[in-house]
């Protein structure tokens, strides 16, 4: 969080202002009313923040009886906590003429959409979001009828509710009155049910939602149902597509459906700008010179980037077709949350640099090494209005964040260096990690994801939005979040830690493809996570050297790398010291010749890919990411040469001989 | 017996092309410096050495005559222009120059000499120009070709009045930075830099930047092709930074800017070791198969190549094989024939037609 | 028909008016409807006024109100007073039921010609009213948000009756032969003001702006900037006008839904007489009937300052804890204040006269 050291005298500033007065002259305990404040100035006031310090206050907060010094406090806490703040942004958003017209997929959103058509090893047939609730004290007989009112009016105040993707991978918005726009919840009543038949109706839903998401390509991007059960209870089931909606966007969703729920006459304050012009902001950013400062920044440094954590696994990522991703879970009760965040303030730390290092540690024990490159997945709503948090859409990104860690030293110390890192790289957030990582992999001369072990964490956006979560809703009752049950599938991660606020609890998990990891390394490595962070809630986990491998990076296949002779208990990590491990580059495919295009299709296959890529292509035996193109543009060339030749290669076959001479022989097998 | 004469014959290119005409006749070897052109001479037996300044008429006037072919190797162009070939001419000899431009031609012909009549002055026989306009012809000996790629460069010193040289190519008379050739016209903003891109026959990832000469558009004239472009390749940005940095600074003397251009030629010599690389790549309007597309020509040393150019241009003048008057190296030298010497060449050390 | 009705009229276009009064009555039921909800929500027994009061938790200077609310649910049937003279709960609505009362209120406002921020704005103050009566949430927030006039522009503004009023209002003003000096009391939004100013350039060489609080007066002065001959000052209505507004005397006066805010109608006229030329005009807009549409917002804006005292009215409100005077009271009072009605808009028994907004036109009389 980045914060004027003069926000006393901006806040002062508004107040001088409004009341005629001499900025000197307040003195910080003076009541605005006292100094001669009406109820009208109060919300004029208001306004002010919001405007120049983009800072949202609750109705609630805006009374004559506040203090200056009590106002600075409060606009203090709300400001934003993910370090996308204080920048002065070299583009304006303005509201676009046409808000039904379409518009193109951020960078995440690609990626993600050319892993629902199986592009990338590690994907799925649809990327998204699945959590389930249970809810007690319902209405049943009102339930349904609220939930589909809720949703009605949600998908009429947010945009995103409304959108889809064509498939060409542009995106766009229905509006209201469109057939299919407004999406309505499902409901399922067993009230009258056996347990038997309940217990296997929940499996079901939940298998079904869990692996079948909503896709925007055909549909809603949001799939809401509502099972009732017998004596009051029920669940409520949100599954949503990660194409069309970003995980801070399902924290809002989840809070405004509530609320919508909650209060029949609730009316959301309308939204100014909408994701669609956040987009095209975004599209004209790539043209200022800041971007390019920030893209110029990260391409210098990536030649020393380190690898990713060489974790030991049990298949090749190509050779697994996963289904659901597997979880480990833990929560920690909200005492020792509250003293882990005295803690960490002690130390001058946020919450999430203490777990980002926390699981770091535990990476370079389980991996074998202390120097690696994870992948961190971003907020990144840059702070072009207001309304931008609170509005419903896939702006995440994804950051990549080189970790290094010292092995003589305090964990505090590991902390505050891996703190001041990240904040170093996020102050570059211009330009996303997914198009870092796509140069990465160009450079490297890899198809694979640079960086598949991902961080994850919200922790502190609840304070900066705040507002407390509901923990009632009206007709739908209570809700129980300590009954929760979640599903993650984000295409190319083999194994994600994620964090966030639940209940005034901290919650921890890990989403990994079950397939790759032997499931008691996972095990292990969890609960070592677990210990570590109960440690640290304790105090005692802060001064304490971890032991680590003396090895920085990871050695050759023959397990030089791998340190075993840690301070670990029983043989941690069993696992062989040969065999595959994450960042293995595959095995070599049949070379190409090397050569120019050989014969006419291969010469129309280059320049097929000149066309798309403008670039130059030579060499029938050059990749197409090496050449500067991406997943998005794979899709797009995969479809161009279906129409030219009328052979149809697929996006994966393409990808795994992306070369002139491989899709050529691709394209005369009639491969489909 | 053809006596050949080659001026600044103790640099780097007039030592090469000393080495490769000993033997094809008498040779005299002329320098500012009597010693080194001395030292020169004793390598190879029956080579005279004689004390020649350019800036002395009478000198160049002894030096020239009594030779049948004057090789001239000493710089900067922009102070030769055609100072030495008219003084050749005037001795009824034959003249080379390893380097020399359209500008030098323009030169020539402002009040051209008698003696084209019946003797050739050859300019640009060296790499860039020369070579590289040159060899692509070997591509478009079995057809048209509808497109042509062109890659020079890789890493070389630059002397400071080879910087000032660099610094002064600039301007219509040399070259469009970004243009290509389109539909028989210089396109200008037609292409983009290209910055970390891995080329055939160059090492590890290099940056081209797309600069259409005078001789790249001459070539596409020439051949007919639909479309050409033209790249410069470094190792590292530095040079074209230097260069640019130079050229936006419209009021300074260009001497000002020599040292950042040398150092920066430095520094990618040291990134990666002196190497040089042309790579032509065609696109033929008709798919004949096995007829070759590419073409790259390896060299450590640019400068020393571009003395074998002078050298081979020389042998050719005294083998009649080039028609009297003024012209450039890359019009009127035989393509087939070139590449074959040049792969027996020591300096070159690799060839690719595929 | 009047010049100034046929004006008033062709602001409207072709606007069908047959369905007004319908839809008046549509939103007032709704929004009480939308009170007694929240009262059968937070309500545990039967009880008086005071014990409701105190049940809900309303601040004392905001405990009339729900008296205010008991007598017009009573009115409609929504509850109903017990021989112990205590109230019933209203009846607890079904979500269903509160579902099709947003958007029949929806539905209502739109055939209003009011924009969709006043539904915002009323189910707003809906959902706010536990804040509302406990002084958590300030009214004048909910009418401002952000500081701006959007929300009171679509109530007292941008719907058919303020169109039609002030389209009137402009006639009126055209004709008068004398417009030197003008002063406008309690002038808010300006929400008329923006409509005269043009036809008063060339007539006026001062419009004197006036309200209580600074807060419009710089939002006036910022946005009527093309006016030179626009002049601000703080003015009390209850005051000697001579002290805020100077002695020397009006062309007009115009009060636009502030002089019933004055303590006593009556000496208010007397001042704003002896303020006036002789054949000088007071142009008034005023509402004639509090609407139950107003009274999840209206009354909050109406109570006790925090720390001071609720307006005691002297006049013919006394005693009745009323806001508004209607037709009748109003044209006595400018009879006995020595005016003469020239104006009196809309004619009762047009449609438009459901939405119980006012024009009238007085002359001082010599």
């Amino acid at each position: 969080m980045t914060v004027p050291p003069t926000l006393e005298s901006d806040l002062a500033a508004i107040w001088a202002e409004l009341l005629d007065l001499d900025p000197a002259s307040i003195a910080p305990d003076a009541t605005f009313l006292r100094l001669g404040g009406d109820s009208v100035l109060a919300v004029r006031m208001s306004a002010l923040v919001r405007r120049r310090l983009a800072v949202e206050l609750a109705l609630a907060d805006v009374t004559v009886e506040i203090s200056l010094a009590a106002l600075t406090d409060l606009v203090r806490d709300r400001a934003s906590g993910d370090g996308a703040g204080a920048r002065a942004l070299p583009v304006e958003i303005v509201r676009r003429p046409d808000p039904s017209a379409p518009f193109p997929l951020m960078p995440l959103q690609q990626g993600y959409f050319v892993g629902q058509h199986d592009g990338w090893e590690l994907s799925y047939a649809s990327a998204h979001f699945y959590g389930d609730l249970a809810l007690s004290r319902m209405d049943a007989d009102e339930a349904a009828e609220t939930l589909a009112d809720a949703l009605h009016r949600l998908a009429l105040h947010q945009p995103t509710l409304r959108a889809r993707i064509t498939p060409e991978g542009e995106q766009y918005v229905l509006p209201p009155d469109a057939p299919g726009a407004i999406p309505g919840p499902r409901v399922l009543d067993l009230r009258d049910a056996a347990d038997a038949e309940i217990a296997a109706a929940l499996a079901a839903t939940r298998a079904e939602m869990s692996t079948s998401g909503p896709n925007p390509l055909t549909g809603p991007g949001v799939d809401v149902r509502l099972t009732l059960l017998p004596g009051g209870r029920g669940r409520l089931h949100t599954a949503m597509s990660l194409i069309a909606m970003d995980g801070w966007s399902a924290t809002v969703l989840n809070r405004e459906l509530l609320t919508l729920a909650t209060d029949w006459n609730a009316v959301p304050a309308p939204l100014e700008v909408d994701f669609g012009d956040y987009v095209a902001a975004i599209e004209r950013l790539r043209h200022t010179g800041a971007w390019q400062a920030d893209r110029d920044w990260w391409h210098d440094r990536l030649d020393a980037f380190p690898p990713p954590p060489a974790l030991p696994l049990l298949a090749d990522p190509r050779d697994v077709a996963p289904d659901l991703m597997d979880t480990r879970d833990a929560r920690l009760a909200a005492d020792r949350w509250t003293a882990l965040k005295r803690r960490c303030a002690e130390h001058d730390v946020t919450p999430s640099a203490a777990m980002l290092t926390a699981f770091a540690v535990v990476l370079a024990r389980w991996a074998g090494h202390r120097a690696m490159l994870l992948n961190t997945l971003q907020l990144n709503r840059l702070p072009l209005h207001p309304d931008i948090h609170r509005t419903i859409g896939a702006f995440a990104a994804t950051m990549l964040v080189p970790v290094d860690l010292d092995g003589a030293a305090a964990f505090s110390d590991l902390v505050r260096a891996q703190q001041r890192t990240f904040t170093e790289h996020a102050a570059h957030n211009l330009v996303t990690g997914v198009e870092v990582s796509r140069e990465l992999a160009r450079r490297r001369g890899t198809v694979r994801p640079v960086a598949p072990i991902v961080f994850q964490s919200t922790l502190g956006m609840d304070a900066a939005i705040g507002q407390r979560q509901a923990t009632a809703a009206g007709p739908l009752g209570e809700l129980d979040f300590g009954d929760f049950y979640h599903q993650l599938r984000t295409p190319q991660v083999a194994l994600e830690a994620r964090f966030w606020e639940m209940n005034d609890e901290m919650a921890v998990a890990f989403s990994l493809v079950g397939e790759l990891f032997d499931p008691s390394e996972v095990d292990y490595a969890f609960a070592e996570l677990v210990e570590l962070i109960g440690a640290l809630a304790d105090g005692y986990g802060w001064d304490r050297v971890l032991p680590l491998p003396d090895a920085a990076r990871p050695g050759p296949a023959d397990g030089h790398g791998r340190d075993r002779a840690l301070a670990l208990p029983d043989a941690a990590y069993p696992g062989p010291a040969e065999g595959l491990r994450v960042g293995d580059e595959p095995r070599a495919e049949a070379a190409v010749a090397p050569g120019p295009p050989r014969d006419e299709l291969e010469q129309r296959i280059a320049a097929l890919w000149e066309d798309l890529l403008d670039a130059p292509v030579l060499d029938r035996a050059e990749t197409f990411f090496a050449l500067g193109g991406d997943s998005l543009l794979a899709v797009r060339a995969v479809a161009r040469l279906a129409k030219e030749t009328g052979r149809a290669v697929g996006v994966r076959r393409f990808l795994d001989v992306p070369t002139v001479a491989g899709l050529a022989d691709a394209v005369r097998e009639g491969t489909a | 017996m053809t006596r050949f004469g080659v001026l600044g014959g103790s640099g780097t290119v007039g030592r090469v092309v000393v080495d490769r005409l000993a033997g094809a006749g008498p040779l005299r070897v002329g320098g500012r410096d009597a010693g080194r052109a001395a030292e020169v001479c004793a390598s190879h037996p029956g080579a005279e050495p004689v004390r020649a300044d350019l800036a002395d008429a009478a000198g160049l006037a002894a030096f020239c005559a009594g030779c049948d072919v004057v090789v001239n190797c000493a710089g900067p162009s922009y102070r030769v222009l055609d100072r030495v070939a008219r003084a050749a001419l005037a001795a009824g000899a034959h003249y080379v120059d390893a380097a020399g431009d359209v500008v030098a031609l323009d030169a020539l012909a402002d009040g051209p000499p008698a003696r084209l009549a019946d003797r050739a002055a050859v300019f640009s026989a060296g790499l860039m120009p020369g070579l590289s306009g040159l060899l692509p012809r070997v591509l478009a000996a079995a057809g048209p070709l509808a497109r042509l790629d062109v890659y020079v460069g890789g890493a070389a010193a630059i002397g400071p009045l080879s910087a000032v040289d660099a610094l002064l190519t600039r301007g219509p008379r040399f070259g469009t930075a970004l243009a290509a050739w389109r539909g028989g016209a210089v396109v200008p903003n037609a292409l983009r830099p290209l910055r970390s891109v891995a080329l055939p026959g160059f090492r590890g990832r290099v940056h081209a930047w797309p600069f259409l000469s005078a001789e790249a558009a001459g070539l596409a004239a020439a051949l007919g092709v639909d479309e050409l472009r033209n790249h410069t390749v470094y190792v590292t940005e530095e040079i074209p930074r230097a260069l640019a940095a130079a050229w936006a600074d419209e009021e300074g003397p260009v001497d000002a800017h020599v040292p950042a251009v040398v150092a920066a030629a430095d520094a990618d010599l040291a990134a990666t070791g002196p190497y040089y690389t042309l790579l032509f790549q065609a696109v033929p309007r008709e798919h004949v198969p096995g007829r070759p597309r590419r073409l790259v020509l390896r060299t450590p040393d640019s400068y020393a190549l571009s003395g074998v150019v002078a050298a081979l241009t020389a042998r050719a003048l005294a083998d009649g094989a080039i028609p009297p008057g003024a012209h450039l190296a890359a019009d009127v030298l035989d393509p087939a024939a070139t590449l074959a010497a040049l792969r027996g060449d020591p300096l070159v050390t690799g060839v690719e037609l595929t | 028909m009047t010049a100034a009705h046929r004006a008033g009229l062709a602001a409207l276009g072709d606007a069908p008016l047959d369905a007004v009064p319908a839809a008046v009555h549509t939103l007032d039921l709704a929004v009480l409807n939308g009170i007694a909800a929240h009262l059968a929500d937070a309500l545990a027994s039967p009880g008086t006024a005071a014990e409701f009061a105190a049940e809900l938790g309303a601040v004392p200077r905001h405990r009339w109100i729900v008296g205010r609310w008991l007598a017009a649910m009573e009115g409609e049937g929504l509850t109903a007073r017990r021989p112990d003279g205590r109230y019933e709960r209203p009846v607890r609505r079904r979500r269903g039921e509160l579902i099709a009362l947003r958007r029949d209120l929806d539905a209502a406002r739109a055939r209003l010609g009011y924009p969709d921020a006043l539904t915002r704005y009323l189910l707003g103050s809906l959902r706010e009213l536990p804040g509302l009566l406990t002084d958590r949430v300030s009214a004048q927030a909910l009418l401002f948000p952000g500081g701006d006039f959007a929300t009171a522009d679509a109530a007292y503004r941008d719907n058919l009756v303020n169109r039609y009023l002030n389209a009137a209002a402009v006639e009126v003003v055209c004709a008068l032969p004398r417009k030197r000096r003008v002063l406008e009391l309690g002038a808010g939004t300006g929400s008329l003001t923006a409509a005269l100013l043009p036809v008063l350039h060339g007539h006026t060489d001062a419009y004197l702006f006036t309200d209580l609080s600074p807060f419009f007066l710089d939002a006036a002065r910022r946005r009527f900037t093309a006016h030179p001959f626009l002049r601000t000052a703080v003015a009390d209505l209850d005051a000697p006008l001579a002290a805020s507004c100077g002695a020397e005397p009006f062309d007009l006066v115009v009060a636009v839904n502030a002089a019933h805010n004055a303590r006593d109608t009556g000496a208010l006229l007397a001042g704003v007489r002896a303020a006036l030329r002789p054949g000088g005009t007071l142009l008034l807009v005023e509402t004639c009937h509090e609407h139950h549409q107003s009274l999840a917002s209206m009354p909050f804006l109406l109570s006790a300052p925090p720390g001071g005292q609720r307006t005691v009215r002297t006049d013919v409100r006394a005693g009745t804890g009323r806001t508004y005077l209607t037709r009748a009271e109003w044209t006595a009072a400018l009879g006995r204040a020595g005016f003469a009605v020239a104006h009196d808009l809309p004619d009762p028994g047009h449609p438009l006269a459901a939405f119980s907004q006012r024009l009238l036109a007085a002359v001082r009389t010599t």
